[in-house]
This record gives C-alpha cells, structure tokens and sequence, in this order.
C-alpha cells in the first residue's frame, strides 16, 4: 500500500539538492515590442553602484556567453566557457578577474555547487588581484561564503566584511558590507552584539547618508529600533527619512507610511501627522492593501477633528 | 482512504506524464525537422468549454504568427500538481503551465523552474498598441496592478494572471422570490439572515428540506471565516502589533499568548465567530463533510437557495440552473447592527488573490515566443473576449465584464485585516480544521474552541513559528542569487546591464535584491531575538 507519507517523500526528495538558478528572458518579445521612455530612476544610485564596472577586451563574447550560460542554468557551459578565458594567453588582468570571479559565481550557485571552490577562486582574486575594483566584492564574496551558524563562524565572516571596510574604504562595497557586517552582529542574539550593529548602521548613516543602500539601513534600525528596543521615538527618526527616500519595492511602500501613521497616532498622540501619512498611503500607493484601512483611519480622524472644531464641540 | 486516493492520484499523474511524454517526444522529432515553433501549455481546468476558449485564443495568436502553434492540454486535476513536478524533473514540462498556488510546493516549483518575470512587467504589453492601454507597463495593465503574479516570499513575478478571482454568493432569485416577495439581494447582514429565515420558512411550508445555503466544510473554513474575523475584528492586532506594519503576524498571537495578554476568548472574537455559526446554521445538514460536487449539486437542484463561489462558477449555474441565478457580495453588519454595529466591519480587501495564472518553464525552448503568447492573453481585447466566452472575471482594466458578473468586481480598498491571526501552519491549522466543524454544529462551544487555540497557540505555536522562519531562511538562498546576479552586472559589462527601474520601483536590481535580502533576515533575525528576549522575561509585551 502506497501512503500518503510515501508520496510526500518521493516528491520532496526529487527536489533536495537541485540548483538554484534564475533565466532572464533578455530582451523579450521582438518586433512586437513598443518603445519604451526610459525611466530616469535612481541615476544617482546607478552611477556608484557601477563605479567598479570593467569591461573585457578580447573575450568579451565569450563571457557574455558565460554569464547568459550560468543564468540558463547550463553551469556546466558557463564553467567551460569562464576556464576558457583563464586558460587563455591573451587574457588580460581584467579579464582574468571576470573569469574567476565568474567561476566563483557558478560554483556557489550553479547546478552542482562546491563552496570551497568558489572560496579558494575568491581568495585568489583578493590576494593576487588587490587592485583590482572587484576585488572588495570578491571579499564580500568571500565573507559570505564563510558565513555559519557557530561563533567562529561568524567571527571569520564578520573579519572579512571588515577588511572590505579597512582595506577598501573608497569602493561602494562597503555599504554592503556594513549592512552584512550588521546583520552578522544582529544575528548573535547578544544585545551587546545588537549594541554595536545598530551604532555601526548609525555611523554609517551619518557618514554616507545617500549611499546607495541607505534605505535598507534605515529600514533595518527603524524596524528593530520599534519592534524589538520599543524605542518609537529613534524609530520614528529612521522612519520619516524613509518616507522621503522610499523603499526599493513599491508593493512595501503602504506598509512603512502606515507604520509611520501609526506611530505618530498611538505613541505620539499626534494625530495631525498620522493624518498626513494615512493620506500619503491613499495618494501614492492606490494599490496597496492598506489602502482601506488607511481610508478608513482618515474618516475616523477628520470626523474628530470636526467635531472638535464645532462651536461648543470638545 | 488516504492510500486509495494517493493510489488514484499517482496512476493517474504517471499514466497522464507517460501519455504526454510519448505524444511528445514523437512530436518534438517532427518539429525539430520543421520550423514550427510549438508552445505547449498545460493547465487544470477540465471544463472543455475553458478549453475551447484557450483554443480559441491559440487560434487568434496563431492567425497573427505563421509558424507559431500553441498546444494547449488539460490535465486531470488531482493529478495536476504531480504531473508538473513529475515533468519538470523530467526535463519535459511545458513551456506554460497553470500555478495552481502561489504557496507550498508551487512556491518551490517556481523559484526552481520557472522563469522570473519581473523584468518584464514594467515594459508595456505590445498587444494593448492601438488601445487606452498603449505604452502602460504591463503591471500597471492589471486591476490590482499585477499583484495576483507577484509572489511577495520569492521577490519576483512569476505568473501572469488572466482572470481575477473573488468569492461571491449565487443565488436562486425565484425562490427569493417565492420566500420574500422581492429577488432583490440583502443590504446588510441581518438582512442576509432575515432571508435565509424566510428561506427555511418556505421549506417548512412546501414540506421539504430547503437549506437557505449549500456550504461545504472547505469554503466555510477558508471564505467565509475568513472574511468575516478579518472584517469584525480588524484592528485587533494594533496594539499587539510592535512595529505596527499592519499585517497579521503569527508571532503577535504567539506573543499574546506567552505573556498572557492575548487570549482568543475575547467578545469581539466570540462575536465574528458567531456570524459564521449562525451562516453554517443555514447550511444543509452535515455540510461539513461536504464537499463544493455535492454543496454544487443541491443549489442546482434548487434544495438550496445560495451557494459561495467564485465567477468561474458562474458559467456552470447560468448555463445549468433552470432558474434565474444572481449574485452579490458577502453583507457586511451595518451599523445599526445592535451587537456588530460598534465594530465598523468593512468588506476585506481583494488584492492579488486566487486567479488562473500561468509561470513560463525555464525549460521551454522559446522563452521569449511562450512570454509573447501570456502578453496576448493578457492583453486588453483578448483578456476581455476570453473572460466574456468563459464567463470569468477579466484581470485587465478596461476589459469588460458581463454585466452579471460585476458583483465580482474585486473590493481593493477593503481593509487588510488587521488581526490577531488565529492559526499558523500547521500545529495550530490542523487541530483548528478538526475543531472549527465541530463548533459549528453545536458540538464545541466557543468557550471550549477559544481555550483550545489558546492551548495550541503555546503547544505547537512557537514549534510552528520556527519552522516557517526555516523555510523563510531556505528562500534566502534565492535573494543571494538575485543579489549575485545583479552584482555581477555592477561589476562586469558583459554580464549585462544593470538598469534603474527596470524591475519594480525606481531602484536597481541590486537595491532591491538587497532590500529583499534584509526584510527576510532581519525578519528571522528580530523574531529570534524577540522570542528569546521575551523568555528571558526582558521584554515588554505588548
């Protein structure tokens, strides 16, 4: 007899172990497709975050043949194709960095991953090529590839994300890293720990404040300052420079103005600003499933506020 | 019992791959001597009617790309999910397959197999060229903006949707008639039971049993507690809600419950629990172990007045029923109510919610051909004639509904519910599922269910809480490979182009990534600290 359990098993276990891997339809449909204006978007964050931006010389083609290889989940050609370039004697520096740090990429997420060789590739990139622009993001690399749920794990991680900030103080790399610096600390459940993550985001906040992942930080100190220290006040500090900046994901931005609203209304007891956030919500997140409730809260609200400036009204 | 049905659903999911395989495996011989390029999509739904309609569909996309074929196969349902994952391990899955489910094993399936579309929503649909919807990105082409293919745990857009699903109720307006005088649907809900009143008088009068509604244990369960908890009791999370993101969070509950500040006996809980009581004191007798066949067949009958379902019902009644068939939305208490009145329920909102939506394969030899078919489907005309065939809910603004199913117009600026959330899967869910029956037939109060969750909730709760921070720590892996992906781009020019909006919003892809990287560990990250925090006694609650 063949049990549900059976079933179950065969099922999940034919999905253990496969790869995790991501296609980009690249282009998408041909002559069909309309001409789009460019969306201006955040130009400011584009140009630092492609600051370290090299370009092949001689095997161009070939590692644009490499990276759409390893997105199509073909790792097996994307690992020939990067060799390829390493094997070859009319690779440059750059090109040689590309290739191994091509080949990390594969081996930590393509269809049979092997962490250490991915590690020792990334090493190699750090040790042998320091100057090159992505040799912090190999150290990123590496620091999270040496990430772990024991204490010495952590330490080896937390190190290396302090190298990129020690060793790489100009590569917009370190943002990164002081956020992955941060969450290693988070993790421990030490409130000392906790203690030096939150004034490590701090500092750096105050240091690069429109860095280009300055909105996660904020949105991390904002979220543990409120849900976990209970500290609204310092929350709200974190929460109101969001609200200008935005989360990256629209489909968020309903739920932190809501946040925001709420805290003015019900630590603040400021119902004027909650006001101006429930109408934020209705005006630039119409989509939003608070939308409703958000609605709702300005009717409540403004039907106070006319009762109480009603002649004779409390 | 268990045994037998897995027996039938694995014969039937290996007999359907088997009859696939070899159908295609000898068609694919032949295509690759041709240029034909041959989409093959897959989808549940055994209604030949929906099947024509696709058909149809493929037709018209054929007619405009000589050399194009779309093959589209229905596939037994209860097999249906099997039969995906068989075929996608086997290398053979079709280039578009239906999502059944956002959630579970679709979840896998999806980050695994499918490709993400979310670099492509934002560009407009070619097919709307000509129309009000020209030049909108394709997200913004959608009702609820897309949200019914975002799939908020994964980060990306998976699927398109092509009809918009709500739950309704239908009911039989002659008898409406014959009980109260007037077809015309309640206003509120002691309206609604004021009707199903006359509805048993009138069974009582004709000498037969006449249920004012045909339930089922699966839709009492899902719909109907559903909608009314959220909509009495929303608001109740507030003050339990730390960081107040105004969703219903399972910790809040796990929370209230270990420092004894929440318990679900609560008069505002009792009171939505005893909406949807008195709603199953108006079902037929032991519906709770009946399931949507037989509650179906007792409306067609005309043995019951009203029956819940979604729009893709609708077809099946209107074409069946020998009576006039009308619809109208869950009532809400007004507030008049005398006990509901205070609690200013409104309808929940309807964003992103159940719909037939499709993912393309990674597999699929024409990505790009199998992405153009869904931009087709979902375009404004054709979303709007398909919808019209088949009787569905359009998902495309501006496409047209008929006019007898506008009642399923999805509620956006319902509240989202802001609730103490009464299970987690599955600990919580499954004793609940087992209960729930019982206190609606009378046999469990709600003192006993109330102090039963309450139970559970310390039991089973927190076992449940870090097993769904587990799983949240397996998508990780996923939001590392997003970030990998869009550093790359940042880094090297030949692993393409790292573009400023080109997913959602107005960042990069790495800023997003990111973003999406944090919420989930910092998640995982605050509720550990948190839980650990408030066993220490060193943390105030609420």
């Amino acid at each position: 007899m063949i049990t549900r359990g059976l079933v179950s098993l065969l099922l999940a276990g034919s999905l253990v172990g496969m790869p995790w891997q991501s296609v980009e339809a690249e282009e998408g449909p041909g002559e069909r497709r309309v001409s789009v204006q460019p969306v201006l978007g955040d130009v400011v964050g584009l140009a630092a975050l492609t600051s370290d931006r090299q370009q092949a010389d001689t095997h161009a083609e070939v590692f644009r043949a490499a990276w759409q290889a390893h997105r199509r989940g073909s790792s097996p050609d994307a690992i020939s194709l990067f060799q390829s370039v390493l094997d070859s004697e009319t690779t440059n520096e750059a090109e040689r960095v590309q290739a191994m740090y091509g080949l990390a990429t594969v081996w930590t997420f393509g269809v049979t991953p092997d962490r250490e060789r991915a590690k020792a590739l990334l090493t190699q990139i750090v040790q042998e090529h320091a100057g090159n622009p992505a040799a912090p993001w190999a150290l990123l690399e590496l620091g999270r590839l040496h990430a772990g749920a024991t204490p010495e794990a952590c330490e080896a991680e937390r190190g290396i994300y302090q190298r990129v900030l020690d060793e790489y103080p100009d590569s917009v790399a370190i943002h990164e890293a002081t956020v992955r610096l941060a969450g290693s600390y988070y993790s421990e459940l030490d409130p000392e720990k906790v203690s030096r993550a939150t004034a490590m985001l701090e500092s750096h906040l105050k240091a690069y404040p429109d860095n280009p992942l300055s909105s996660v930080m904020h949105f991390r100190l904002m979220y543990w300052y409120q849900e976990v220290d209970r500290d609204y006040e310092r929350g709200l500090e974190h929460s109101i420079t969001l609200g200008k900046m935005k989360m990256a994901d629209p489909a968020r931005w309903g739920q932190h103005m809501w946040n925001t609203a709420q805290v003015y209304l019900l630590r603040k007891n400021n119902p004027t600003e909650a006001l101006r956030w429930y109408k934020r919500i209705v005006g630039e997140a119409p989509n939003d499933r608070m939308v409703g409730d958000a609605r709702q809260m300005i009717e409540q609200l403004e039907a106070q506020s006319d009762q109480s400036t009603q002649p004779g009204g409390e | 019992m268990w045994g037998v049905l897995a027996i039938v659903v694995l014969i039937g999911s290996y007999t359907a791959s088997a009859v696939w395989v070899a159908r295609h495996s000898m068609q694919d011989l032949s295509e690759e001597q041709s240029d034909t390029v041959v989409i093959r999509l897959a989808h549940s739904i055994a209604d030949r009617r929906i099947q024509a309609a696709f058909e149809q569909m493929a037709d018209e996309y054929e007619a405009l790309h000589p050399g194009v074929r779309v093959d589209i196969q229905a596939i037994p349902r209860r097999a249906y999910q099997q039969w995906v994952t068989t075929q996608c391990l086997g290398k053979t899955v079709p280039d578009i397959v239906q999502a059944e489910s956002k959630w579970d094993l679709w979840s896998s399936l999806a980050a695994r197999y499918m490709v993400p579309l979310s670099s492509q929503v934002n560009q407009p649909n070619p097919y709307n060229q000509g129309g009000e919807l020209e030049g909108v990105p394709w997200r913004s082409t959608y009702v609820d903006g897309m949200q019914g293919g975002y799939w908020p745990h994964l980060t990306e857009y998976f699927s398109v949707p092509i009809t918009t699903e709500t739950v309704r109720i239908f009911y039989n307006k002659d008898l409406f008639v014959e009980a109260t005088g007037s077809d015309m649907p309640p206003e509120d809900l002691a309206g609604w039971f004021e009707i199903c009143n006359h509805l048993n008088g009138l069974g009582d009068v004709r000498g037969q049993k006449l249920s004012p509604i045909a339930g089922s244990r699966e839709v009492m369960y899902r719909v109907v507690m559903d909608r009314y908890y959220r909509a009495i009791c929303n608001g109740m999370g507030d003050v339990f809600d730390a960081c107040y993101w105004g969703s219903n969070r399972p910790e809040q509950a796990l929370y209230g419950r270990y420092t004894g500040t929440w318990t679900f006996d609560h008069p505002r809980v009792r009171d939505a629990f005893e909406v949807v009581k008195q709603i199953a004191g108006y079902c037929q007798p032991g519906f709770a172990g009946s399931d949507n066949s037989q509650a179906r067949f007792l409306f067609l009958q005309g043995k019951a007045a009203m029956i819940m379902g979604s729009a893709r019902d609708a077809a099946i009644y209107m074409a069946m029923a020998d009576f006039e068939v009308g619809v109208f939305d869950f009532p809400m208490p007004s507030p008049e109510h005398p006990v509901l009145g205070k609690y200013g329920a409104r309808p929940p909102a309807e964003t992103g919610g159940n719909a037939i939506h499709f993912c393309v394969s990674r597999q699929s030899k024409n990505t790009e051909q199998a992405l153009d078919f869904l931009m087709f489907m979902s375009s404004q005309s054709i979303n709007e004639r398909f919808n019209e065939t088949v009787a569905w809910y359009p998902a495309i603004r501006g496409a047209e509904s008929r006019p007898e199913l506008r009642a399923f117009k999805p509620n956006i600026g319902g509240v989202s519910g802001r609730v103490m959330p009464l299970t987690v899967a599955p600990g919580v869910d499954l004793w609940f599922q087992q209960q729930f029956p019982r206190y609606l037939d009378g046999q469990m109060s709600f003192e006993d269910l109330s102090s039963g969750l309450d139970r559970l909730w310390l039991e089973k709760g927190a076992d449940d809480f870090v097993r769904r921070d587990q799983i949240y720590a397996g998508i990780l892996t996923q939001a590392e490979y997003n970030i990998a992906n869009a550093k790359s781009k940042m880094l090297f020019a030949e692993a393409g182009e790292l573009k400023s909006g080109a997913l959602i919003g107005e960042r990069t892809a790495y800023q997003l990534a990111i973003e999406v990287n944090e919420l989930l560990r910092f998640g995982i990250t605050s509720r550990a600290y948190t839980w650990y925090q408030l066993q220490k006694g060193s943390y105030p609650y609420p």
